[in-house]
């Protein structure tokens, strides 16, 4: 089992020592929801002082107008040698097919991975891999993981992504109240529960306020990629748990997984809670 | 003769199937007891599909079939099964997202298959790849422009559908789950509990962050939106009330016709837009088809949503010699009030209550017991299943 950090290109080094095995970036213009974006030129930079795992998020919707640039930015991506693009919008998979690119694809439509019945379909349409929606169970994932040829990425660490909209949510609140917005991102409360509202040029991501952690999970996932997410975290306190995290993927031992517990707090998510949507019965 | 675009309604079970056809709706979508978005409608047993399918075919209408969820491994064991039942009893087409069972559905039955709006499909590239893929229809994201409708259909010929009235979501639709993490509701099985009407406290500000959409409402642009060359224009709703459903299905029933007869001018669309403002109360936009979507399109001070009592009751007989209807009482009304009764096939008859009796005949001066059997003058033959409401000027 291999650890994917989202972080910062100014840390990439670091965390590589500390045990970091890949790295994913959004790419300037085209992804969503990350922190970390980097142009194409960015990414060739990047490339002369890391030449490890480097995956690439082109997850943002796609609109007719961005299609020719889009293509541009495929084409470009695939001469620097990357171990796979992240995508949501089906335009990339359907440009990528079209092209013949050479780069590894990466099914990361957020919430929709899952089931192994589409991580085969999307498999044999050519995706190598798939990013597992963080809404369903650990035995699901493992069930998926037997089941499907595709190789699968699992968040374990960071702030999950609750939902996506193109709407400018934060800006438009900011104006209907008369006063400026101050920042991108703001945390926003709800019968004492805290959120994160995070406005980007594309639109507003909405995260729970509460970290994921999967510390004890690691022992029993079957999958070749974690996913640790820096965004939100001080740069000690990420650096403690992927430091813990990479002790734990290679002893499995449970104290580290009680020292990221007491790190960063023991929300699972939804690792051991079945979600339901029935609430009443149909006569 | 042209092709209209069709007309799509919602139907959440039997009864408003029936109303969104006889109100003047081209196809309804329905969902089953399982693998339907909206798990807690009452939806519709495989009898009750084939119900379905008999009486939307008999008007030479069509029934289509959400089986939109975005499927968990546990959801896969029977599917099969119920997409075959549901083929036999008549369906029409099904409405997925997931796109393993597009693939299955082709292989294994002469049926449609649309790609639901789940799929947030808004760009060119995408629908041609679906084209290839085998769907017969793409029902567009609710983000895309009518610019952007008209260059997707001109590049690929498909037939698109659109959604032209009700509520919205305020996020991508597939890309939310806050059903989720707020309530342990899955969102993309049917579960959505709406948490984007939820207000938020935010940065010690008094006024309350909000994140509500207002409604859809495409009265006033429908032609442009039906010269972009879409197939299908359709109205969301499927837990609606039948007195809702008729009520906009008639409306835009009626801008349609007039758009292919020439007849659509300002004052019919004035007058529709007032009907459909009425009917639900709430505040509605174009949203992103004529514009990014702004500031003016969302709601900052919770949804007003009264609640509407302009419903008067339902027609359930008329005597041609008497000029008596009996109907079914919905909401208050008494003898002196202005009324109207709008009809399955868009008459409108306007009255003042002159004569109102209960059920054997007595007079009586107020309708005040709703589901109570009524008998009223009218001065104009009306139908069965026709609607009286508060007059509307």
């Amino acid at each position: 089992m291999k650890i994917a950090t989202v972080c910062s290109k100014d840390n990439i080094l670091e965390y590589k020592k500390i045990g970091a095995n890949a790295f994913i970036f959004g790419l300037l213009n085209f992804s969503s929801g990350y922190h970390n974006e980097l142009s194409i030129e960015e990414i060739k930079e990047l490339r002369t002082i890391y030449d490890g795992e480097l995956f690439i998020a082109v997850n943002k919707n796609m609109f007719n107008s961005e299609l020719e640039e889009l293509e541009k930015e495929l084409i470009e991506l695939d001469k620097l040698n990357i171990n796979g693009i992240l995508f949501y919008d089906i335009s990339v998979l359907s440009l990528h097919n079209r092209l013949n690119l050479k780069t590894p694809l990466v099914w990361n439509q957020t919430h929709m991975v899952t089931n192994y019945n589409t991580c085969n379909y999307y498999y044999e349409k050519g995706c190598t891999y798939g990013v597992i929606a963080s809404e369903i169970t650990l035995d699901e994932i493992n069930e998926i993981s037997k089941k499907t040829k595709m190789k699968l990425f699992v968040n374990v660490l960071g702030y999950q992504v609750m939902g996506y909209s193109r709407r400018s949510l934060l800006s438009n609140y900011f104006k209907s109240i008369g006063k400026e917005k101050e920042k991108n991102n703001y945390t926003i409360v709800n019968n004492g529960e805290e959120y994160i509202v995070k406005e980007e040029d594309k639109g507003n991501a909405f995260l729970f306020g509460k970290p994921l952690n999967g510390s004890n999970i690691i022992k029993d996932l079957d999958v070749e990629y974690i996913i640790l997410n820096d965004y939100n975290f001080t740069n000690d306190v990420f650096k403690s748990a992927l430091e813990l995290y990479a002790k734990l993927v290679e002893t499995k031992d449970d104290k580290y997984a009680l020292e990221l517990d007491k790190l960063v707090g023991d929300n699972r998510g939804f690792f051991f809670t079945k979600t339901i949507y029935k609430v009443k019965k149909n006569d | 003769m042209t092709k209209k675009v069709e007309l799509l309604a919602p139907a959440g079970d039997l009864e408003r199937l029936k109303f969104s056809l006889l109100y003047g709706a081209d196809a309804v979508y329905i969902g089953g007891q399982e693998y339907s978005l909206r798990a807690n409608a009452n939806n519709f047993s495989i009898d009750e599909i084939r119900e379905a399918c008999t009486f939307a075919h008999n008007l030479n209408k069509k029934v289509y079939l959400t089986l939109n969820i975005v499927f968990h491994n546990e959801d896969l064991e029977n599917v099969n099964l119920f997409i075959k039942q549901v083929v036999d009893a008549g369906i029409d087409a099904f409405i997925v997202s997931d796109p393993f069972i597009i693939k299955y559905i082709k292989e294994n039955f002469d049926v449609e298959v649309h790609l639901s709006t789940q799929g947030s499909t808004t760009n060119v590239e995408s629908v041609k790849y679906w084209k290839d893929e085998g769907v017969d229809r793409v029902v567009l994201a609710r983000e895309v422009s009518i610019k952007e409708i008209e260059e997707i259909y001109k590049e690929t010929g498909l037939d698109l559908e659109v959604f032209i009235h009700g509520a919205m979501c305020t996020f991508y639709s597939g890309r939310c789950c806050l059903s989720n993490y707020f309530t342990n509701r899955d969102s993309n099985r049917g579960g959505c509990a709406q948490i984007c009407r939820f207000a938020f406290d935010i940065a010690n500000n008094d006024t309350k962050f909000t994140l509500a959409t207002k409604d859809l409402n495409m009265a006033s642009i429908l032609d442009k939106l039906i010269s972009t060359g879409v197939k299908s224009l359709k109205v969301e709703g499927r837990m609606r009330s039948p007195y809702y459903l008729a009520t906009v299905i008639s409306s835009y029933r009626k801008l349609i016709d007039a758009y292919y007869d020439g007849s659509l001018n300002q004052e019919l669309i004035d007058f529709e837009e007032k009907i459909l403002s009425r009917v639900a109360n709430r505040e509605t936009s174009t949203h992103y088809y004529l514009k990014e979507a702004d500031y003016n399109d969302q709601y900052y001070t919770g949804r007003q949503e009264l609640s509407n009592q302009d419903f008067l009751a339902l027609v359930l007989d008329y005597d041609k010699e008497t000029g008596i209807a009996t109907i079914t009482e919905r909401n208050y009304f008494k003898v002196g009030d202005e009324v109207e009764i709008f009809t399955p096939n868009g008459d409108i008859v306007s009255f003042t209550v002159e004569k109102l009796y209960d059920e054997n005949m007595n007079p009586i001066d107020v309708a005040r017991h709703p589901e109570e059997i009524l008998k009223l003058y009218v001065p104009k033959e009306v139908v069965k299943d026709s609607m009286m409401r508060v007059k509307i000027n």
